[in-house]
């Protein structure tokens, strides 16, 4: 009877893969390097890709930063240079990269410490085409000076 | 004439002013459990042990024999899986009868497929009881869960699927009919089950009838019948408690992953109850608590329900019967995922991170048994079902809410008046009404009658029986529909029975799909369709079981045709195209189910239980699978007991469904991802003598132990493996 019931155990188990997985992805990977130290409490520091151009609401930045995709989230204890893999939906153009921390209100108090730019202050457009991986895309924070923020009053 | 009905009006009322009071009282009970037992047969004996009057006892164990004008020496106590018993009749007011046990596998009474207390294998249909220990011992946050491990049952969301019969439709209603001890309970709106509201803690047992069952039950028992049957109170007064904590596990693809300081992944839940007697008034009642943070996005819930439950013997005849029930949901307002990429974040559009989703369940109902003769019981019952579900949807004046009544009156008979002939019968009203931004304002009502004999041939069991129903929705015209049902069982002895039979269903439109009047994701608009018909089906199957003290095995061959079924599609209206519900498809069903359980101990300590059902769902016009259906379904459970320790393990294998909704994967983003499913649950429980002597139970389940990743209806991840750790106790 064991060997049955172990058998059945058994036979199950390798009958079994792993059910639904992530897609072969899209993506935009690189480093994120940091400087500096934070002024405010960091509760969560996130990759933030946006579809819409700026200004955005602070007040809706969970719901605005999603019409998009998740924010890609880093630690929020150590700020060692990390690397980033964010998975985007291909051909739709993406006109914000950046990091974003949230140091308290999860719905109003964010701030972007670093993004992607023309070297104008212009945020730089992306779109990838389906399969593409776009490597090398670094980002650099300088907790000390941050950048203009992309957020209306 | 008057006075033909005032004698009429106190036989109903005081029966016993009629029948007098010389009346053989008595409690049938498992010596061994002490609980009482339904269906035995109480057969009044004269001296020399010959049977002049028969009765059943019913859910409480109860019996009553009138015993006027004859003289009984002895009575014999027969039922399924207990030995026989005879003893003196004394002049005891009330007999407590204890049975010594004597199991064969299988052999179970139940009280939905023929409307009174049966005995399985005398039933012509499939059915399945799972029964308290079972259901709670995997800690399910509500029935449905429960509902999954059923052989042939399966559960796509919150719609019920009994071999194949229902799949799933968006907003339409149960295609199953679903019962609070007898009476509907299904929302007057959109004609769905509210899962969530029912009392786990007092849950005696489920019956599942598998195939039509309108013949006796009407409206939406298309697929099956599903009637939870609640606790009856014991004598003696006990209570109990139990705690659940839990916590999901984290996805193993970091892409999914949500930081932990959106969403928590944990879960706790409280109940507690208590039952006993006052005298002879029965009083069960409990309450609980949930609280699950979700393991998505937008998808966290808090729960309270509340239920209590008053029996009272209003006569020697008389027995009452009332209960009400009161839950509260606040939950978030996931719908869909945003993509396969990210199956743990709502759709930005179909599944609103701030919006929140309130809706409130009120049941209340009362049924009075009235014994109005050696061969006749009246039945009467009323309920009354209150939903009501509104969003805090930004903007408010655009968020959906609907609220929805649905008053139930039935008085059904039963009767042996005609000797081998067991007859049921019953007439019955509903009416619902409904105020809703997604339906309008709207009623409906519904008249039914309904007759059923069965005509003990032995070895054989004849049942023939027919429906007619009415219903009308505001001024529309009525419609009609008569539902009949032809069964035969077979006792061929040595526990070997054969059972066949040809039953008919149908299901009226919900207010819901009638009148449905909303735009969805701001652009797809729903639009009324007054004019929707009936769904109806027809299903056959030959099935037989055998059963000994250490096998059961039971197997079944079954064929449905349904007509009309209802679905949504596009259709082009003033030039824009819209979605409608409509009667499209024409469908059937061809499937085998086979069941076996096994104890091959000469105790409980091992069972192992294996359900199998193959079905064959088609499109009998465009010749495709239909939608939602999974052609193969097997669940096993293993249970053994080792001293104070239970160890128990589930699994289920349901397969890919082969068709889904089209509307569904246009509004979805990776709508079409699905795959086969294979779900291993593993628990282990102790029980101990705790402080106060009194007995604790502690157990740690693992739900999808290897975190396998599938779908129930397009664009949602089912749950991802869990933990939950459990305390009972029960003073």
């Amino acid at each position: 009877m064991k060997k049955a019931v172990l058998f059945l155990f058994i036979f199950f188990s390798l009958s079994c893969d792993k059910g639904l997985s992530p897609p072969s992805s899209t993506s935009i990977s690189g480093t994120v390097h940091f400087i500096g130290t934070p002024k405010d409490s960091v509760k969560i520091l996130a990759v933030v890709l946006v579809e819409p151009p700026p200004p955005y609401a602070t007040s809706s930045i969970i719901s605005g930063l999603n019409t998009t995709i998740f924010p890609y989230t880093l630690s929020t204890t150590t700020f060692h240079d990390t690397s980033y893999s964010y998975t985007v939906i291909p051909d739709t153009t993406y006109h914000y990269l950046g990091i974003a921390q949230n140091f308290g209100d999860l719905f109003k108090d964010w701030k972007v410490v670093a993004f992607i730019h023309d070297g104008k202050d212009s945020a730089v457009s992306f779109m990838l085409k389906p399969g593409e991986q776009r490597t090398g895309v670094d980002i650099s924070v300088n907790f000390d000076s941050l950048p203009r923020q992309p957020f209306i009053k | 004439m008057k006075k033909v009905l005032l004698i009429f009006l106190v036989a109903m009322i005081f029966p016993q002013v009629i029948l007098g009071k010389n009346v053989l009282h008595g409690f049938v009970k498992d010596k061994k459990t002490q609980e009482p037992i339904a269906g035995a047969t109480i057969d009044a004996l004269t001296g020399e042990k010959k049977s002049i009057r028969r009765q059943m006892t019913k859910v409480s164990g109860e019996f009553r024999i009138n015993r006027d004008s004859i003289s009984i020496a002895y009575i014999q106590i027969s039922a399924l899986g207990f030995r026989d018993t005879i003893i003196p009749v004394t002049n005891d007011n009330i007999l407590i009868i204890l049975l010594d046990e004597k199991p064969l596998l299988g052999e179970d009474i139940i009280v939905t497929a023929q409307k009174h207390t049966t005995a399985t294998q005398d039933v012509p249909i499939s059915t399945s009881i799972v029964k308290s220990p079972e259901i709670t011992s995997r800690s399910p946050e509500s029935i449905d869960y429960a509902l999954r491990y059923i052989p042939g049952v399966s559960v796509t969301h919150d719609q019920v699927n009994i071999r194949g019969s229902s799949g799933y439709a968006q907003s339409v209603g149960s295609r199953v009919l679903f019962l609070l001890d007898g009476m509907p309970f299904l929302s007057g709106d959109d004609g769905e089950v509210k899962f969530d509201a029912l009392p786990i803690m007092n849950i005696e047992r489920i019956e599942v009838v598998k195939g039509s069952g309108s013949a006796l039950y009407g409206s939406s028992a298309l697929g099956g019948v599903i009637n939870v049957i609640t606790n009856n109170p014991t004598d003696e007064l006990h209570g109990t408690i139990n705690a659940n904590i839990g916590m999901y596990d984290n996805v193993k693809y970091p892409e999914w992953q949500i930081p932990d300081s959106l969403v928590k992944r944990r879960f706790a839940s409280i109940e507690a109850g208590a039952m006993g007697k006052i005298g002879e008034t029965g009083l069960l009642g409990s309450f609980a608590l949930r609280r699950n943070e979700g393991y998505r996005l937008g998808d966290d819930s808090y729960k309270e329900n509340g239920f209590a439950k008053i029996t009272t013997p209003i006569s020697v005849h008389d027995r009452f019967e009332t209960s009400v029930l009161v839950a509260n949901e606040n939950h978030g307002g996931f719908l869909y995922w945003k993509d396969l990429n990210h199956p743990l974040m709502p759709s930005d559009s179909l599944g609103a991170v701030d919006g929140r989703i309130h809706s409130l369940k009120f049941n209340l109902q009362s049924s009075l048994e009235s014994i109005l003769s050696d061969h006749f019981i009246l039945t009467s019952r009323a309920s009354v079902l209150y939903t009501n579900f509104s969003t805090d949807s930004v903007p408010k004046e655009s968020a959906p809410h609907s609220s929805a009544t649905n008053y139930y009156l039935e008085f059904g008979g039963n009767s042996d008046a005609l000797g081998p002939v067991y007859l049921t019968t019953g007439i019955l009203s509903e009416y619902q009404t409904v105020n809703s931004d997604l339906y309008q304002t709207h009623h409906g009502i519904s008249l039914g009658a309904f007759a059923q004999g069965e005509y003990k041939l032995s070895p054989m069991i004849l049942t023939l029986g027919v429906r007619a129903d009415g219903i009308k929705y505001d001024d529309s015209n009525s419609v009609g529909s008569v539902s009949p049902k032809l069964g035969i069982t077979v006792d061929a002895g040595d526990g070997l029975n054969f059972r066949g039979s040809l039953g008919t269903g149908f299901r009226a439109p919900t207010i819901g799909e009638k009148y449905v009047d909303q735009t969805f994701n701001g652009s797809f608009h729903a639009v009324p369709n007054p004019s929707l018909q009936p769904e109806k089906s027809y299903s056959t199957e030959i099935g037989g079981s055998y059963r000994t003290q250490h096998i059961y095995l039971d197997g079944a061959v079954f064929y449905s045709l349904f007509d009309n079924l209802i679905e949504a599609r596009f259709v082009n209206q003033n030039g824009s195209e819209v979605i409608q519900f409509e009667n499209l498809t024409k469908a059937e069903i061809f499937g085998h189910e086979e069941v076996i359980e096994f104890y091959p101990l000469s105790n409980d300590d091992l069972s192992l239980r294996l359900g199998y059902t193959y079905v064959f769902p088609r499109d009998r016009i465009t010749k495709q699978i239909l939608n939602f259906r999974p052609r193969n379904l097997l669940q096993a459970r293993v249970e053994t007991k080792l001293g104070s320790f239970t160890l128990s393990s589930d699994f289920r294998y349901i397969s890919k469904y082969e068709s889904v909704d089209t509307i569904l994967i246009q509004q979805v983003h990776d709508g079409d991802a699905r795959v086969d499913a294979y779900i291993w649950d593993a628990r282990i429980a102790y029980t101990a003598q705790g402080i106060f002597d009194l007995p604790v139970t502690f157990s740690f389940q693992v739900q999808n132990l290897l975190n396998y990743y599938y779908v129930e209806i397009v664009g949602n991840l089912a749950p991802i493996r869990n933990f939950t750790f459990r305390v009972e106790t029960i003073f």
